[in-house]
């Protein structure tokens, strides 16, 4: 373990006073100090800095002849539908061309799309979905030592605008909330990393404690049981085992983090889909997701900006983003469809907000983002037509420096499990493979893997 | 209430099945097809013949959808369908609109449906081996276009139905769909076509044809384009088999016909067959082995009406979210297709049953193998 660059402080110190005769104590925000020379471990432990994994999610995809730049490597020429991410391109990659292969399946419309590119594999029927998502695999492997496996946002204001899910029955359901979503990872429960004092939550003791004399029982309840139902009961203490891990982390003063700084409440604004109130509960929930990234609340999120089949409206009108994908005359002269196209262009800027939000975030010697893979996806490519050809992928960040960016790299005629594939392997899974039937890929888009 | 309803988008088209329905041939197919002097391909493109040239007029405007027609009863329940929905109640909000005609076209009178009366530059066949007018009266009358070459007496009831539609207009939704090719490309099936020399050579000769779907998908290469020269596995139910016809290769130009045929699609949110009827072929044979060319014949009308509405997402009807988003009402064309049908008249009554149309097709060479034969290259391996 390196040593810490100023032996004379440490993450316990703070300063003292009195106030009106009362004791008071302040903390001091998190110092470079408590990094390792290197500044890319906590000193403290010489853990790394933590990884995190996040997919953002727009709906109704791009017009793929204004969206695809025409060129690829570093040097790529930014396309009329990329210009709001000109200040991020090179914190960025651009994933053109990947398709969900379909297999024989039907493309079922607005739902093939993401699912294929989240599984690995066209969904056979409208109920099912090849899951677990992606997003689920992931913080199966790094979310399990924070307090929250993944967040899910919606800035729409609906809970049920989530693409994360283990099967079909058991949906992450979104915070639709701004306010609600700071409440929940900054209200009740939270224990700040960087607090001087640490007190365990009662309650938690109460469920550490019920569990732990449940363990017991096991042992006694597994000597009477026969082979086949001590794998089953393996299987729920299991699931058991993940839950005491979790509680057993907030028994624990968690390690100081440098950017962790509790932000005020924000203001609760209208949620639904009219898009400057989308923009505004989006910007606030960047906002407060970089914070509990920084302070490691959870290594696992998933934002969506909006809604498969996308709901986003202008203001003042009722005809949502895909209906006009399907209704609005495309201009004969601009050759495309201007007031659906608006809703991309939005979409690009709210992404690239998204973006700006975390790099904000200073964290060892680069930013959260650095931090940070974060993949970017729609469920079409052309939403008029329903396209699942050339699906329209970003990532930002480089997962610690695993990744490159900068990058366009096209990926005519592939599979979208490229991409996942390659999600994976960068955030450390020792996956060599994945996706099923034509979907199923060993290659990685090594051009971006470091 | 229009982003409910049109949530789901229907996209009528597409061929394909079974991931193994199309495999590499083997020798001994190649070896068959060669003693035999047997010629098959595999569709490639397939769209309705939308004139992008000369659309013509539709002075009385376009057709209006139901979310136009009863456009304050969706106003009144716009806010429960949207709670309904995002709670995913899908049945209970589309069940709160009114009557649903797509589903039961007797549940409202006819509201009208504008028919293309005027002159268009459409593409297509005379079926009917002569040049008609609807005031000429008599069975099934109807007006004949004139093709882009002068030709007379085209027979072309399909585009007077859909002429007036929005999404049948160039640049409208189907059109979009056809010029991305994805009724071919996302199809759970292709259409097959089998030719078989009877006399003369393959050049110039008469032929036995067969149109068949295929038992899966179409193989596709890294750019998404068609692969050539592949093994196509037919179909199993004979359903989807036609008759033999009779064909011929002259000039250059491929001439067959008729023939019934029903072909299978399945494409986003349908999955159903089209049935044709006395349906003709004309190509041309291309240099590189492909061909190119026109599928005109008639269309049955209770067939015309099932294919328009029978779209689901899951277990959820969805005919009329398709019907909104194309531009139609499906009460309107239901009472619409017997006044544009021109074919097959009922021996009773004398009302036609079927409508002419026009499928514009390009297709490559591939091996057709029959399921039987497959059977049997698998037990002799």
């Amino acid at each position: 373990m390196k040593k810490s660059k100023s032996d004379g402080l440490s993450r316990r110190t703070f300063l003292r006073g009195t106030l009106g005769g009362a004791a008071v104590s302040v903390g001091l925000p998190f110092l470079d100090v408590f990094l390792n020379t290197n500044g890319d471990a906590m000193a403290a432990t010489g853990a790394p800095l933590p990884r995190r994994f996040g997919t953002w999610f727009f709906g109704c995809g791009m017009n793929p002849a204004r969206w695809n730049p025409s060129t690829e490597g570093i040097d790529w020429q930014l396309s009329p539908e990329l210009l709001p991410i000109a200040p991020m391109r090179h914190r960025m990659n651009i994933l053109s061309g990947y398709s969900v292969l379909l297999d024989g399946e039907a493309n079922q419309v607005h739902r093939t799309g993401v699912f294929g590119a989240l599984c690995g594999g066209a969904p056979k029927t409208a109920e099912t979905v090849p899951g677990p998502t992606l997003d689920v695999l992931i913080s199966d492997a790094i979310g399990t030592r924070t307090r929250f496996r993944s967040l899910e946002m919606a800035a729409t204001g609906n809970p049920r605008h989530s693409n994360s899910l283990r099967d079909v029955s058991s949906v992450n359901p979104a915070e639709p909330s701004a306010l609600g979503f700071y409440t929940r990872i900054f209200g009740p429960g939270f224990s700040d990393p960087n607090a001087t004092d640490f007190t365990p939550d009662p309650n938690v003791l109460l469920r550490k404690s019920a569990l732990s004399i449940v363990t017991d029982d096991r042992k006694r309840l597994e000597r009477q049981l026969g082979q086949s139902d001590r794998a089953r009961l393996d299987q729920y203490f299991t699931a058991l085992r993940q839950l005491e891990q979790q509680l057993e982390l907030q028994l624990q003063q968690p390690p100081p983090l440098q950017a962790c700084n509790i932000p005020q409440a924000p203001v609760d604004l209208p949620h639904d889909t009219e898009i400057d109130n989308v923009m505004a509960n989006h910007g606030l929930m960047a906002q407060t997701l970089a914070l509990a990234l920084a302070c490691d609340q959870t290594r696992v999120f998933n934002m969506q900006f909006s809604d498969r089949a996308s709901s986003l409206r202008m203001p003042g009108t009722t005809d949502t983003h895909h209906t006009l994908t399907h209704e609005e005359p495309r201009d004969a002269a601009l050759g495309y469809q201007p007031n659906a196209t608006a809703f991309v262009l939005k979409s690009m800027e709210a992404w690239t907000q998204f973006c700006q939000t975390l790099d904000a975030v200073p964290e060892g010697d680069g930013t959260l983002l650095d931090n940070c893979l974060v993949m970017a996806h729609s469920e079409t490519s052309e939403a008029n037509t329903h396209s699942i050809v050339g699906m329209p992928f970003m990532t930002a960040g480089t997962a610690g420096g695993r990744l490159r960016t900068g990058l366009h790299v096209s990926g005519v005629g592939e599979s979208t499990s490229r991409v996942g594939l390659t999600m994976q392997q960068a955030m450390g899974l020792n996956v060599g493979q994945w996706g099923v039937d034509q979907n199923q890929t060993d290659r990685p888009i090594s051009d971006i893997l470091v | 209430m229009k982003y409910l309803i049109s949530i789901f988008l229907v996209a009528l088209l597409g061929a394909c099945g079974d991931k193994s329905a199309s495999v590499a041939p083997t020798d001994a197919v190649m070896a068959a097809a060669a003693e035999k002097q047997v010629r098959g391909f595999v569709f490639t493109e397939w769209s309705y013949d939308i004139p992008k040239e000369n659309p013509g007029e539709c002075p009385e405007g376009m057709n209006i959808t139901d979310e136009d027609f009863f456009s304050e009863e969706y106003a009144e329940v716009r806010d429960e369908v949207k709670r309904r929905f995002d709670a995913g109640d899908r049945e209970g909000a589309l069940g709160l609109l009114p009557a649903d005609a797509c589903k039961d076209p007797s549940v409202w009178p006819d509201p009208g449906h504008i028919l293309f009366e005027g002159e268009a530059s459409v593409a297509g066949l005379d079926l009917d081996g002569e040049s008609t007018s609807a005031s000429g009266g008599g069975q099934c009358a109807h007006n004949d276009f004139t093709g882009a070459n002068g030709q007379t007496g085209i027979d072309n009831q399909h585009y007077r139905l859909m002429g007036c539609v929005k999404g049948y207009r160039p640049d409208g939704l189907f059109d979009r769909l056809f010029d991305t090719n994805n009724s071919i490309l996302e199809n759970g099936y292709a259409t097959l076509l089998e030719m078989k020399l009877v006399e003369g050579t393959r050049t110039e000769g008469v032929v036995e044809a067969q149109l068949f779907t295929s038992a899966g998908p179409i193989t596709k290469d890294a750019n998404g384009h068609v692969v050539p020269d592949m093994s196509q596995l037919v179909h199993d139910d004979t359903l989807f088999h036609s008759a033999i016809f009779r064909g011929e290769i002259k000039d250059g130009i491929f001439t067959a016909g008729p023939v019934d045929a029903k072909l299978k699609f399945k494409v986003q949110a349908i999955d159903n067959y089209y049935w044709f009827r006395d349906l003709q072929i004309r190509a041309e044979m291309l240099a590189d082995g492909s061909m190119k060319g026109v599928l005109a014949g008639y269309w049955d009308i209770e067939n015309t009406f099932n294919f328009l509405t029978e779209v689901y997402i899951g277990p959820v009807h969805l005919g009329r979210a398709a019907a909104n988003n194309i531009g139609y009402q499906c009460a309107g064309v239901y009472h619409a297709l017997p006044r544009v049908a021109d074919g097959h008249p009922d021996p009773e009554t004398g009302q036609c049953t079927s409508m002419s149309t026009v499928i514009r097709f390009a297709a490559v060479p591939a091996f057709i193998i029959m399921p039987e034969t497959s059977l049997q290259v698998a037990q002799q391996k």
